[in-house]
């Protein structure tokens, strides 16, 4: 059998809900906004708990949440949606909010909003356009988290098991740091409870402002 | 939109959008939430599409582009592990043959996985590729020699023929 009719052969097996269609036609905005709220509370947790590590966030006391709730932004004259965010850390260990934005739904591009001492942090933002390199870095992380019985493990590669629940839903989270294949050193900070968890991780880079997306953000 | 339109173009499309979602994230639960938007998208587009082709390129675009929305979302649990991959392997592939394939896709890093689902099973040219993911025409070749390197050594003589 050629490769290709072996893929397809595999791969077509793979199907969806017919429910998916009639979901889609009976949504309504409720559902969104929903979402919307749920992912900016549990994000906000995060943000208090990064701003504990001694990367301030200066205009908004470390609640993003709320700052997200103030901001409008603009790509090439039109509003466009806010519905999350990212945190991230530089190499200096500042916090980074990546918001990603839909203009059309065709486009995917972020905006990083950090903060500067030398100016408003209010107002100081840019661009981020090349997300690929943090997906990669979330799949390089070389743990899971699991919730069982109440409580949060770090399962690493090899299959053993860590309990952090208390470390992990401190303000600090659980700190887990590797060396890469190319031998740099990375972390990942787990965080949350054994409900609701996540992993953040550092940035090794950021974009800077592209001059070919016309953004702007207004904070109220 | 038209009810019948989104309806035929849905039932259409939703099984290959899953299948793109599923290679970024690789569970159930997330591509269907992917799909979801992706097709509430199309829902409430007021876009002409014109040609199916563009509608189709449309489509995966925007599954590409909400995959890796998710994948960024600060509170999703960001790997899935292994033994859930196998668990749904065996409910959906009884073939070994299959399973070992679906397995080995899904190993790969995810730079390479969407690459090589484009590639097999969408049947999209290295440039239509390239241009899809916003990447070099040489990246993406590069992906597609070290993936199936990575698929030969893993799968021996099932995948032999490699052009």
């Amino acid at each position: 059998m050629k490769n290709k009719e072996y893929y397809q052969k595999t791969f077509s097996r793979l199907t969806a809900s017919e429910d998916v269609i009639q979901e889609v036609m009976d949504m309504d905005q409720k559902k969104i906004c929903r979402f919307t709220k749920r992912t900016a509370g549990i994000a906000a947790a995060a943000a208090l708990t990064l701003t504990a590590t001694g990367a301030a966030y200066a205009a908004t006391d470390g609640n993003f949440a709320e700052l997200l709730e103030r901001i409008t932004i603009y790509i090439n004259g039109e509003v466009a949606s806010v519905s999350d965010y990212n945190i991230v850390e530089d190499e200096n260990g500042d916090s980074q909010f990546v918001i990603p934005l839909d203009s059309d739904g065709e486009n995917f591009t972020s905006i990083t909003v950090k903060p500067d001492a030398n100016s408003d942090p209010d107002v100081h933002y840019s661009i981020d356009v090349d997300t690929d390199r943090a997906l990669e870095q979330a799949e390089e992380v070389p743990f899971t988290l699991e919730g069982q019985n109440d409580r949060l493990y770090l399962v690493e590669k090899d299959g053993s098991r860590m309990d952090i629940t208390e470390a992990a839903a401190s303000d600090e989270g659980y700190r887990y740091t590797w060396v890469d294949a190319d031998g740099n050193e990375q972390q990942a900070i787990a965080l949350g409870t054994p409900e609701e968890h996540f992993i953040a991780f550092k940035a090794a880079s950021v974009e800077t402002a592209t001059e070919s997306t016309n953004a702007a953000m207004e904070v109220k | 939109m038209d009810e019948a339109v989104f309806t035929r173009t849905a039932k259409a499309y939703k099984d290959r959008l899953f299948a793109i979602a599923f290679h970024y994230c690789r569970n159930r639960a997330d591509a269907e939430d992917i799909l979801q938007t992706v097709l509430l998208k199309y829902y409430r587009s007021e876009k002409e599409f014109g040609t199916e082709e563009y509608l189709r390129n449309w489509l995966i675009r925007v599954t590409i582009n909400e995959s890796k929305r998710l994948l960024l979302a600060c509170w999703r649990r960001r790997t899935v592990p292994l033994e859930e991959l196998e668990e749904y392997a065996a409910q959906t592939l009884p073939v070994p043959e299959e399973s070992e394939l679906f397995l080995a896709v899904l190993a790969l890093p995810q730079k390479y996985r969407i690459v090589v689902h484009l590639y097999y099973y969408e049947e999209y040219s290295v440039r239509e590729i390239a241009d899809l993911l916003a990447i070099r025409e040489t990246t993406v070749q590069t992906r597609l020699m070290r993936a199936r390197a990575k698929l030969r050594e893993k799968l021996k003589e099932a995948w032999n023929d490699e052009e």
